[in-house]
């Protein structure tokens, strides 16, 4: 369904050519959930803007991204616009700057309706009022008239997995989702994606889950690949990465997360 | 398990700095022109921490953590209640830099973010040795300088070097160089490991770990994490809404909490599925409750 081939991605410089990702693959069929799990600097963010043709400006990416047979790298912008958001989302770490300070919380998960299925006003507005209620509130109406600073920051990741969820996304990107948040709303999302990617849309979209924290992946994850300063140095099922890792660097990485996680 | 002995075992030595009923409250606007209300960041908040002692403060957003740390620091008046400090128990209050002088000299702060808290364009060796002008220290602040630096396990040449050229963990020691640089007896770290790198987070942990040891430095940790206080301190509180709502040695706490708070924040925290023999599959499912049946997970 999604796949990426040869991916590199030069960033701007003089000099002879920098990479911040370097010959990536991977393969995400449907219901699939791979993390991709690496320190800062590995190249896992740079690889999911990738996807979604959202690298920053000057970063080019070469190599191959398919979704659905479609080559998304060679892609003019308008037709990438029909795709985000309707075929491919992602949801952010920064669910302060993801969300318009200006727009209601209501505009924001109608607009994907209006925007990819050509709703009407109303038809997106009850469509929104629905998914905010199957993301976890009980009163959408009232929710769906605040700003978004009158919500937490659980809340405003709940809006924004509600907006990407809206059109049933065959791929769902989410990079760091929970790490700006606090430890008992961490969970609450985590499970909260848990249970949404299945039930939530009718599709089963892949995830691709971009984190530093390999418990927080191994809780929502069933592949993972492991970065390193741009390149995969290793790949395979959570579990059998968590009995027996072989790369030098996930060892590393996995008794770092025992520590951190403590119940190692 | 309360300690009554200092962690390097002294019989029950004076406190080095006790808070006694501390409150706070802000008023804060609900919209730009709506009506004030109040917020309570910190209510009846009393806490002791013995020279050499670690004390954990941990909570998530808005349970008045970051308040309780500024008032520790005399960056900011209580409503009520006080602070004292030090041999004598002095009282302390912000104030003036002159009066201030010997308290600050005796409690530094370790800041989370360090990239923002060293200017960029003073070399890291100007930039520690400036609390030592600043507070009076009497010490040759070059000789001064590569002592911490050597301390924080940095080269001495480094001093001539801008923030820049640091790694996020270097630029981390380079903070914490500078706060024991005036010779203090209390360090107050926000968070001073959240920024980092998993693997960085280790060995800043021990770092602190260590100097706090070598030193005698009694420490207070402001955290979220409560695996990060699980790994450096002695004694925990829990806060919530302003209030502590449980206290007491960290393996007791941690291990069997006994305010249902204290229990969901423990349980809350993404567990590892075991490494060997498939036994954490039902953690890697996810339930929550289950993984505080088994907090050490199996015991090798």
């Amino acid at each position: 369904m999604l796949e990426v081939a040869d991916l590199r991605i030069r960033v701007p410089g003089s000099g002879a050519p920098r990479y911040a990702v370097e010959d990536v693959g991977f393969r995400l069929r449907r219901g699939e959930r791979l993390g991709l799990i690496g320190e800062s600097g590995s190249g896992k963010s740079m690889t999911a803007l990738a996807l979604m043709g959202l690298l920053p400006r000057g970063c080019t990416a070469t190599g191959s991204v398919r979704l659905d047979g479609t080559e998304l790298l060679t892609l003019d912008e308008r037709s990438l616009r029909r795709i985000r958001g309707s075929r491919m989302a992602m949801v952010f770490q920064d669910v302060l700057t993801a969300l318009n300070p200006l727009t209601r919380v209501g505009r924001h998960v109608a607009e994907p309706f209006r925007r990819h299925r050509g709703m009407g006003a109303s038809a997106a507005a009850r469509a929104a009022a629905e998914l905010l209620e199957r993301v976890g509130f009980p009163d959408p109406d009232t929710v769906a008239r605040a700003y978004p600073a009158h919500l937490s920051g659980g809340q405003r990741q709940r809006v924004c997995l509600a907006m990407a969820l809206a059109c049933q996304p065959r791929v769902l990107i989410a990079d760091e989702p929970t790490t700006a948040l606090d430890a008992t709303v961490q969970a609450e999302i985590l499970d909260l994606l848990d249970r949404t990617l299945d039930t939530v849309t009718d599709q089963r979209p892949a995830l691709l889950f971009v984190s530093h924290d390999l418990a927080v992946l191994a809780r929502v994850c069933d592949h993972v690949l492991v970065l390193r300063e741009g390149r995969v140095v290793e790949r395979g099922p959570v579990q059998t990465l968590l009995r027996a890792p072989e790369n030098e660097h996930t060892r590393a990485l996995l008794a770092d997360a025992r520590e951190a996680a403590w119940n190692g | 398990m309360e300690r009554m002995t200092s962690p390097h075992g002294h019989p029950t030595s004076a406190p080095l700095l006790t808070a006694r009923e501390l409150r706070r409250r802000y008023r804060v606007r609900a919209s730009m022109f709506g009506a004030t209300r109040q917020v309570t960041a910190l209510e009846r908040v009393s806490l002791t921490v013995l020279p050499g002692e670690r004390l954990g403060v941990v909570g998530e957003t808005g349970a008045g953590k970051s308040t309780l740390a500024r008032i520790l620091l005399a960056l900011e008046h209580p409503d009520s209640g006080e602070v004292r400090f030090g041999p004598d128990q002095r009282r302390v209050r912000p104030g003036n830099a002159r009066r201030t002088r010997w308290f600050r000299s005796q409690v530094q702060l370790v800041p989370q973010d360090s990239a923002g808290s060293l200017n960029p364009r003073v070399r890291v060796g100007r930039s520690i040795a400036e609390p030592l002008a600043c507070l009076g220290v009497d010490v040759d602040h070059r000789r001064r300088v590569a002592e911490v630096l050597a301390a924080v396990g940095l080269d001495d040449g480094m001093a001539d070097r801008y923030p820049s050229e640091f790694s996020g963990g270097q630029r981390q020691r380079l903070a914490i160089a500078r706060a024991i640089a005036p010779g203090p007896r209390l360090l107050v770290a926000d968070e001073p490991v959240s920024a980092l790198d998993v693997s960085s987070r280790g060995r800043v942990l021990e770092l602190l770990r260590r100097l706090s040891h070598e030193r005698g430095l009694g420490l207070v940790l402001v955290s979220h994490d409560l695996g990060v206080v699980r790994a450096l301190c002695d004694r925990v509180l829990v806060m919530r809404d302003g209030h502590i709502v449980e206290q007491g040695g960290v393996p007791d706490v941690l291990t069997a909490p006994e305010h249902p708070y204290t229990r969901r924040l423990v349980a809350s925290i993404p567990r590892l599925p075991a490494p060997a023999g498939g036994v954490g599959h039902a953690t890697a499912a996810g339930s929550h409750g289950s993984a505080l049946a088994d907090p050490e997970g199996p015991t090798p």
